[in-house]
């Protein structure tokens, strides 16, 4: 009993002491601010410090990139070099004086190093300050061959990126598209694959086949896309490291907007036959085909969910080209547009939260997102062509091309732009030709 | 006339032509084989293209600098140490003084005309609001954590006890003070005396001195459920000598959070924003301030 007793008496001791400081806590200020700006954020990035003209070539570089990607989000704007008051030599030395980089209202602060291993192999070492704060947000040190200083570069970026704004980067990606040339009636298609910076540009095929619709699988390096192989259109998957083609399957129809799954083991696609298509999925393991529609209008431009359990695609079958989404099994088909025009390139958001597509209506051209529910459809560009939406990694932005008429009357280029959600950041894609049909790829492994 | 007659009298000549030509013929069709065999040797590379190969990163994370003085490190960052801790010192001693300076700089940061922008998060899509079938897992996730964040604080943070009850105290107060003004809310605490009380005038005002600090990112991922609290502590001149996040829990867990909080606590350390132009003789009222940041209108 005398335990029991001891015991509440010490609780209510404790109970007593802790409501003390919580009484005078109380007298204190609430405020709740509704009302925020929306502006880029200031970031500063230095040179990264180097001993060796080697390394200071590397060093030069690597900031101006990273520049270039934190900007080119609308999220970031990069503060002028010029008005540094530390030095670089400084910063390596005896870290970041804060005061200087608030006096030129830097919010965020990038220093870095780059050095060279006993083994020959380049380490850069960064870091992300919060000059507020005064305090250091992230640090990384990443080894590897000399040549792979750019790719370390975006890594830095998507680390930046990632802890500023809670999401993950889409800077160490790269984008597959069709580079077109020659004249407009007998036009040169190539499949070629950038960087999503545009830089790294190589063409993968060599042009004496039409190629279209280029599609990258989630999880590994390979292309699925539609190729005229001796006139006869089907279904190709490219693989990347080995530069093989094959066909997917012997299909009795044309075969059609390939799309890999989430798990990228199956293949969703049209197949055109008897002029009825409809949509068909190929399991890549076992080359097992089912089919998963069967109506008599023509269905198309599959694409899964990023669970894999719903599929979004287009079909003519209510009168006019909608947006249609079913169960994976292809069962409880729904139709989720209704607006005026023609929806097309339906592709899913690897969020989930939004399906982006192209809209045709009175004569122009939109890109647009809507929820899978088929509410909130936003249009987010238009133009004379624009069309072929594709998702940067992490849901954020969307690439597509857009055709703008030259100066003569039948000329017309096209260009690879990316746009975030937003709708008001809009950026071109340098590209050494026009180019159509991006596909975005995932996070580079 | 002799020279035509006898180049036609000459039978050897048409006679070697003759015999000549499916050696040529052979000749040529090595020739063309070999053009043939060397444009598909060459043109091969576009199907086994050059394209390097991804390589591969070795990364390492970088300890904090506060971190590395205290443990034992490599060389290279012990040699660090006692510069960076020194320069924290400096700069931290330098903090009032510089701060009056600063704020010189800032008008020209705040005249960027971004007002278009303001409409910006509104067009952004609640991603949240996407229909029950189709959610992610993940984002599910996300909801409860909410819901359950002060009780998953009660049992994990047991020294943020006080904290909690404020957290509700202030959103009930929050529900309350909305009806009367919209833009800011204020409580003053029970126990104050009447004239020390701070205004709704007062409030209102600094808090348009946050707001137009306080930076939100255009379509950051489920910024609806983004509220932050901060809790600071403050100087007679109006500094805030300590600022903190009250959910440290989900600070520590969640990336979006602790970006939207990282992005609160730059707006109250503003150079631009501080010091916060507060009646002095009031004091004991705000010289610890509960500010929450609710991005939920803005979207």
């Amino acid at each position: 009993m005398n335990i029991i007793r001891t015991s509440l008496a010490c609780t209510l001791i404790i109970i007593c002491c802790a409501l003390v400081p919580l009484h005078a806590a109380m007298a204190q200020l609430k405020v709740t601010v509704t009302d925020a700006i929306v502006e880029p954020v200031p970031i500063a990035i230095t040179m990264f410090y180097a001993e060796t003209p080697a390394q200071n070539a590397i060093g030069q570089r690597m900031p101006e990139i990273i520049k270039s990607n934190l900007q080119r989000t609308g999220l970031f704007e990069a503060v002028n070099s010029n008005a540094f008051i530390q030095t670089v030599e400084s910063v390596h030395q005896d870290g970041p004086r804060f005061a200087d980089w608030r006096a030129i209202n830097a919010e965020a602060l990038v220093t870095g190093t780059v050095t060279t291993t006993p083994q020959g192999e380049t380490r850069v070492e960064f870091r992300l300050w919060d000059v507020f704060g005064e305090r250091q947000l992230s640090g990384m040190a990443y080894t590897t061959t000399n040549e792979n200083w750019r790719r370390i570069t975006h890594i830095i970026s998507d680390e930046i990126y990632k802890r500023l704004t809670g999401e993950d980067g889409y800077f160490d990606s790269r984008i597959v598209y069709i580079a077109e040339s020659g004249p407009a009636t007998s036009r040169i298609k190539r499949l070629a694959i950038m960087d999503q910076d545009g830089a790294n540009h190589y063409y993968l095929t060599d042009g004496k086949d039409l190629v279209l619709t280029p599609r990258f699988s989630p999880n590994q390096q390979k292309i699925a896309y539609l190729a005229y192989y001796n006139n006869r259109p089907r279904v190709y998957i490219y693989d990347i490291n080995t530069g093989k083609q094959n066909v997917l399957g012997d299909f009795p129809g044309m075969t059609f907007s390939p799309r890999f799954s989430p798990d990228g083991n199956r293949v969703i696609m049209s197949m055109s036959q008897n002029g009825n298509s409809d949509v068909y999925v190929m399991d890549l393991r076992t080359r097992r085909v089912s089919r998963l529609t069967t109506h008599s209008g023509i269905d198309t431009a599959p694409s899964y969910s990023p669970d894999g359990k719903y599929i979004v695609f287009e079909s003519d079958r209510g009168g006019t080209q909608q947006l249609y989404v079913m169960k994976a099994d292809g069962s409880d088909q729904q139709r989720i547009t209704f607006g005026k025009g023609r929806y097309a390139t339906p592709v899913w958001s690897p969020r989930g939260d939004l399906i982006a597509f192209t809209r045709l209506y009175n004569g122009q051209f939109y890109v647009g997102v809507v929820r899978p529910n088929g509410d909130g459809e936003r249009l987010i560009t238009s133009g004379y062509h624009v069309e072929g939406p594709t998702w940067s990694p992490n849901g954020r932005v969307l690439a597509y091309f857009k055709e703008t008429k030259g100066t003569s009357r039948r000329s017309k280029t096209a260009n690879l732009y990316t746009i975030d959600l937003t709708g008001y950041n809009e950026r071109k894609i340098a590209t050494p030709a026009d180019a159509s049909d991006p596909a975005w790829s995932p996070l580079n492994p | 006339m002799a020279v035509v007659a006898e180049k036609q009298n000459n039978p050897y000549e048409n006679l070697r032509v003759d015999l000549l030509s499916p050696r040529r013929a052979l000749l040529s069709s090595v020739i063309m084989h070999g053009i043939i065999v060397a444009i598909i040797i060459i043109g091969l590379p576009y199907f086994k293209p050059e394209l390097p190969p991804l390589q591969q990163v070795v990364m390492l994370e970088l300890a904090d600098i506060s971190d590395v003085t205290q443990t034992n490190r490599a060389p290279s960052n012990a040699k660090k140490k006692p510069s960076e801790t020194k320069d924290e010192q400096t700069a931290q001693s330098n903090k009032p003084r510089v701060a009056p300076r600063v704020t010189a700089h800032n008008p020209p940061k705040l005249s960027a005309p971004e007002e278009p922008d303001l409409t910006v998060p509104k067009k952004e899509p609640a991603p949240l609001k996407a229909p029950p079938p189709i959610k992610k897992p993940q984002k599910v996730e996300k909801k409860p954590k909410i819901e359950t964040k002060t009780t998953k604080e009660v049992a994990e943070e047991q020294e943020e006890f006080d904290s909690v009850l404020k957290n509700l105290m202030s959103e009930e107060e929050t529900a309350q003070q909305s009806e009367e003004d919209k833009k800011g809310t204020t409580g003053p605490s029970p126990d104050a005396l009447l004239g020390q009380t701070m205004t709704v005038t007062e409030v209102g005002y600094l808090n348009r001195q946050i707001s137009k600090c306080w930076n939100l990112m255009a379509g950051a991922r489920y910024a609806e459920d983004l509220v932050v609290e901060l809790r600071l502590y403050m100087t007679r001149d109006g500094m805030v000598r300590k600022a903190e996040v009250l959910d440290r829990f989900r600070y520590n867990g969640d990336s979006f959070f602790r970006a939207a909080a990282d992005a609160a606590l730059r707006a109250v350390r503003s150079p631009s924003c501080t010091p916060f132009d507060l009646p002095l003789e009031k004091y004991d009222q705000w010289k610890i301030i509960d500010v929450t940041f609710d991005p939920r209108n803005m979207l």
